[in-house]
């Protein structure tokens, strides 16, 4: 019974055994079929990932947290960000979704997608995008972020204009310094100067059957915020005044509307859009009470405020096409026209805030117009199996059609009429002047394959530029360039490449477009008499009376002898060279030089911006040093020049005396008071990164950047007048260090754990305001500004979940 | 006994009755085995890929199948290549039986290619020639033999070079001056990741000047500063000319992206026009600064804070009728 039982409980095991090999093999198949399966789901899928976690800044700061980094304040912040992939399996319907930053005020953008690929597809989009201008600001003005900006409670009477007094030195007391301002520095509040964009976007495309296809965008952009600008008064007469920088309110709308259609065949490729861009401010403009006033004055007064215009509602209309052919397998041909329309009416403020002082403008609003013109055409042909060359010709065109008229002005709000009577030899009588340019190109490029591991190219542009209402009528720029590049080996290749322009103007005429912005009655009281000149083609008298220093004879508003550098004649030699190196499979060097040397030969003899040269050099390593773990480093240092001839003063009376037409010539008797600035930028900047990815649950790697610019400023060959008084200035300094750090764990299949740590510090010295006070200006109130500077730590911590 | 014997006799014919799916389902996850059986390999992502993913299968080149996350990979699209329409049909390759390394397919993309540039192209512009990309053949990147691949990933979901907030690890591969100046002080919000470089440029051909998207620098810049636009009642000849006279666009050491700093910025043009001390500056201009222990208020106010602009703040234009001096 026993044998029984066993043999009977033996076979029960066998059959057992083979029952549930039976029943796991399909099991274990099947699980691996299904591990199989989701594997291959796995890699061809698109997949989905949330991110949520928490941060903490350790210090706030403007400057660190600027442009929609969201971490301009200490503290903690959240970490939000998504992509989200929905495909169909069994058809193409889309929808995806990447948000980013979405925990950051000024740094978050979300964009929605989805579609029927290949028949059409939705895009909704918001982004913000943060300005952070200045956090250490100050200004005494009340109102601060708003269109009206008032002198604080009592600030009206505090001028302390005695003469002799403790606080107004033995000045004329009707003009007022800044040191007269007795409840400045009590008044001075700070003011978070920042702007804000945000937009909204929405596209639809469309396919079309026979290869076309539509598409429409349209955008809405606001801006709000402030920024700073600028709040001259007149304190006095004539030309002194006194300024302050102030917020200035933004809130700017911009809505882009663009609709398109275009075909895409075989041979020929075309497009038709349409796209306006429409402008408007809800800020007309920004009004200011006269912190500068004083009892005494002779002008100005308690109720002068003045008025800044703000920027202009505007419009563009543009209408363009374009296309492309190809002709033969060798040779395609493309183009693009467009005409487009650029508006603006905005209602004109009065001439200033003073009612009574001006005539009303000739013109309620301007009613500008602008017209545009584009054309091109570009032919590419590959001539031969070592040959290719690429010709081509545009055209542009800024035809300014507002009408013109003359304007009496007051450069700065007054309350006297006195110096700005609209008569006919006033300087205050202006007319104006609108910019049209049409500018032509051509150009070819011609590459050689002189052997299999030798390219040469060599190319030739010439640019014709006509001008309205500049000095001169327009310039001629050649420009021709050549490169080498060979394939030294199988692991190295360089190349360099040269190119050489020279720009000529027509005939410069600096004081030209100027003075034909002014009355002849004006122009005729500023050269001595007999002398005449010509104006609008007439001949016209000088008025002026001949002196010891005041002999010109012709009217000149500006230096004549002054070139501006992007009219004059200008040549410029640019040198580029590369190495690329790659000893093994692993590294890659890159090695790479540039410099340009840009010369004004005709600015040279005269005044203006001579000579801009700079000179770069990169090396760069990529290293992949096994499958886990791989660098790169970059280095990079530059160093730029500009020379600049000017002059300080205009005449002198002291023996030997200079007079304006020794200024007027640029005789060798104008050089005492001459001399020329230089000014230098030297940079360095180096990177370093590591990626380790180890194949396990982690990975991590960091970042490290550091970037220094020192900026100085010489002068030399100074005037023997000016010599004493020229005195140097400090550097500028930037440096930037940042180190990153960041982890990676996966807890979980799907689940992963994400550590940073940002280590940044800024320092920085601007000579425009480190080290200058509230008065340290008799006629610019002082900000408190400083250059920035911080050091910030940034930790984060997050959790990924990853989805299919 | 008997209807326990029945039992286990049921529980073996079930078992082995088992294993005949799975022994179906070895068929269905084991590819190598596929062939054995004689059996049409099947596709794993596009149309026609069995002849590819029968060797190139995830345990090979399971990078390669991530294909499938792109918009390449959507089947259902009629327009979606398959893996000859970029590689060619590499008859060879693929009819190859050695053991050692096959020859290589026709089109290859990698660093090591034996196509040239112009030939890996050819893949892309089959299908991508129109749009943006009408002005390839002859573009600066074409000439220089930089071709579609050096910059897109055409194999992976996240192609860098299409997204703003990491595409200029990809441009500034090559144009490392661009990645330095976007490291200063001053700089579009470029290494922020919320504008990129084909925010204004358009890699892959354009007549515009430097490849913008647009015919001029000032189309370009008025795009996301429309408020510059105008037209003005005053307008300021260098900025009305080209905003790139008085900005570099990629970063600066100076604020507002300028290529000198104020005040010498301005006397490149305007030496003596009101203010007959410009072109020169002095020393006292920075006033106690440079004379220590001066107490007088002799800076001047075109030197400190924003320089020629704490007067003169519509450089870009006015509209007002008092602006021509560009201080209203």
């Amino acid at each position: 019974m026993k044998r029984a039982n066993e043999k009977c409980f033996g076979f029960s095991i066998l059959a057992a055994s083979i029952a549930a090999i039976g029943f796991a093999a399909p099991l274990a198949w099947a699980a691996e079929a299904d591990a199989s399966a989701e594997e291959i789901k796995r890699l061809t899928r698109p997949d989905s990932e949330v991110e949520i976690g928490i941060g903490n800044a350790s210090t706030g700061s403007f400057k660190f947290g600027d442009y929609g980094r969201g971490l301009e304040k200490s503290g903690g912040f959240l970490i939000g960000n998504i992509r989200m992939n929905g495909r169909s399996e069994s058809n193409a319907n889309y929808l995806e979704i990447v948000g980013r930053n979405l925990g950051l005020d000024g740094a978050r953008d979300i964009r929605i997608t989805g579609g029927e690929q290949g028949n059409y597809g939705l895009s909704i989009e918001y982004d913000e995008l943060s300005k952070l201008h200045s956090d250490s600001f100050q200004t005494p003005y009340a109102g601060m972020g708003s269109t009206r900006l008032t002198q604080p409670a009592g600030w009206a009477g505090s001028i302390d204009v005695t003469p002799g007094g403790v606080i107004n030195p033995p000045v004329a007391a009707t003009i007022v310094n800044t040191t007269m301002m007795t409840r400045l520095a009590a008044n001075m509040k700070r003011f978070d100067v920042e702007t804000m964009r945000k937009g909204a976007g929405l596209s639809l495309t469309k396919l079309i059957s026979g290869g076309w296809e539509v598409a429409v965008n349209f955008k809405r952009e606001e801006k709000d915020g402030a920024r700073l600008t600028g709040a001259p008064l007149q304190i006095g007469g004539g030309g002194s005044r006194g300024t302050l920088l102030v917020p200035e309110p933004i809130n700017y709308t911009t809505d882009l509307f663009d609709a398109l259609a275009r075909y895409s065949g075989e041979k020929l490729q075309m497009q038709v859009a349409y796209h306006a861009s429409l402008f408007s401010n809800a800020n007309k403009s920004l009004v200011f009470d006269n912190l500068f006033y004083n009892a005494a004055s002779t002008v100005g007064g308690n109720q002068l405020t003045g008025r800044l215009g703000q920027m202009p509602d505007n419009q563009f209309h543009q209408l363009k096409a374009s296309g492309g052919y190809t002709l033969s397998q060798q040779t395609r041909l493309t183009g693009n026209l467009s005409f487009g329309r650029m508006t603006q009416n905005e209602a004109f403020l009065p001439y200033i805030s003073t009612t009574g002082i001006l005539p009303a403008p000739p013109v309620a609003s301007l009613d500008g117009k602008i017209n545009t013109t584009h054309a091109d055409i570009k032919l590419h042909s590959k001539l031969s199996q070592t040959i290719k060359l690429t010709a081509g010709y545009k055209y542009d065109d800024r035809d300014n059609r507002t009408a013109v008229n003359r304007y009496a002005y007051d450069p700065a709000d007054n309350t006297s009429a006195a110096s700005y009577a609209n008569a006919v030899n006033s300087q205050y009588v202006r007319k104006n002047s609108p910019l049209s340019k049409t500018q032509q190109v051509i150009y070819v490029d011609a590459d050689f394959h002189v052997a299999k591991v030798t390219t040469l190219k060599l190319g030739f542009d010439y640019d014709h530029v006509k001008h309205t209402n500049e000095p001169t009528a327009g310039d001629k720029e050649a420009t021709v360039k050549v490169e080498v590049k060979h394939k030294f080996s199988d692991i190295a290749s360089g190349g360099v490449a040269y190119a050489y322009s020279n720009r000529n103007a027509l005939d410069y005429n600096g004081s030209g477009p100027l003075n034909a912005t002014y009355t002849a009655g004006y122009l005729s009281t500023q050269c001595v008499a007999p002398n005449t000149f010509l104006y609008n083609g007439i001949v016209t008298a000088c008025v002026g009376v001949a002196s010891a220093t005041s002999k010109a004879t012709f009217p000149f508003l500006d230096t004549p002898a002054l070139r501006k550098f992007f009219l004059a004649d200008r040549t410029r030699d640019k040198l580029n060279a590369f190495a690329n190196i790659a000893p093994s499979e692993k590294l890659d060097l890159q090695l790479g030089a540039s410099y340009y040397n840009e010369k004004y030969p005709d600015t040279a003899a005269g005044f203006g911006l001579t000579r801009a040269t700079g000179w770069t050099a990169n090396f760069d390593a990529n290293l992949a040093a096994t499958d886990k773990i791989s660098g790169v480093f970059f280095a990079s240092v530059g160093d730029y020049k500009t020379d600049q001839n000017g002059h300080n003063g205009a005449s002198s009376a002291t023996s030997p005396v200079i007079t304006t037409l020794d200024r007027q010539n640029n005789t060798v008797a104008f050089d005492p008071l001459t001399g020329v600035t230089n000014r230098t930028a030297r940079s360095q900047t180096l990177g370093l990164g590591i990626r380790v990815k180890p194949g396990g649950k982690y990975e991590w790697g960091g970042d490290f950047s550091h970037s220094t610019t020192t900026a100085s400023t010489g002068f030399r060959d100074i005037g023997l007048r000016i010599a004493a008084t020229v005195l140097p200035l400090p550097d500028e300094l930037s440096r930037l260090s940042r180190l990153e750090l960041f982890g990676k764990y996966r807890l979980k299949k799907d689940v992963a754990l994400n550590m940073k740590y940002v280590f940044e510090q800024y320092r920085s010295t601007d000579w425009g305001y480190d080290g200058q006070t509230l008065t340290s200006s008799a006629s610019f109130v002082g900000t408190g500004q400083t250059g920035p500077k911080y050091t910030v730590h940034v930790i984060g911590a997050s959790l990924v979940y990853n989805f299919k | 006994m008997g209807l326990l014997r029945k039992m286990l006799l049921l529980c073996m014919f079930a078992g082995m009755a088992g294993t005949m799916p799975a022994a179906l389902a070895v068929d269905v996850v084991k590819p190598a085995e596929k062939t054995e059986k004689k059996e049409a390999p099947r596709d794993i992502v596009l149309k026609g890929d069995a002849k590819c993913t029968t060797c190139h299968d995830e345990a090979d080149s399971p990078e390669l199948l991530a294909i499938g996350k792109t918009r390449h990979g959507v089947r259902a699209d009629k327009r979606g290549p398959e893996c000859t329409s970029c590689h060619g049909e590499s008859a060879k390759h693929i009819a190859y039986k050695g053991s050692d390394k096959p020859p290589k397919p026709d089109r290859t993309f990698g660093k090591k290619s034996a196509n040239t540039a112009e030939e890996r192209d050819q893949a892309c512009m089959s299908c991508h020639k129109g749009g943006n990309r009408m002005q390839w053949v002859g573009s600066q990147h074409e000439s220089q033999d930089v071709g579609c691949t050096s910059c897109h990933k055409v194999h992976t979901r996240h192609d860098k070079a299409r997204d703003r907030a990491t595409q200029t690890e990809t441009c500034f591969s090559c144009h490392k001056e661009q990645r330095t100046e976007s490291l200063r002080t001053s700089h579009h919000p470029i290494p922020e990741g919320k504008i990129s470089c084909s925010s204004c440029h358009n890699p892959h051909g354009s007549s515009g000047p430097k490849m913008l998207n647009t015919a001029t620098v000032n189309e370009t810049c008025y795009t996301c500063h429309a408020e510059k636009r105008g037209p003005f009642l005053w307008e300021h000849p260098p900025a009305s000319d080209n905003c790139s006279n008085c900005h570099t666009p990629h970063g600066s050491s100076i604020a507002s992206l300028l290529k000198y700093r104020q005040p010498f910025l301005c006397a490149s043009c305007h030496i003596a026009g009101g203010h007959s001390t410009t072109g020169i500056r002095s020393g006292q201009d920075l006033g106690p600064l440079v004379t220590p222990g001066a107490t007088s208020t002799t800076a001047a106010s075109q030197m400190v804070g924003k320089a020629c602009t704490n007067c003169h703040t519509q450089v870009h234009g006015s509209n007002h009728p008092s602006g021509p001096r560009f201080a209203r």
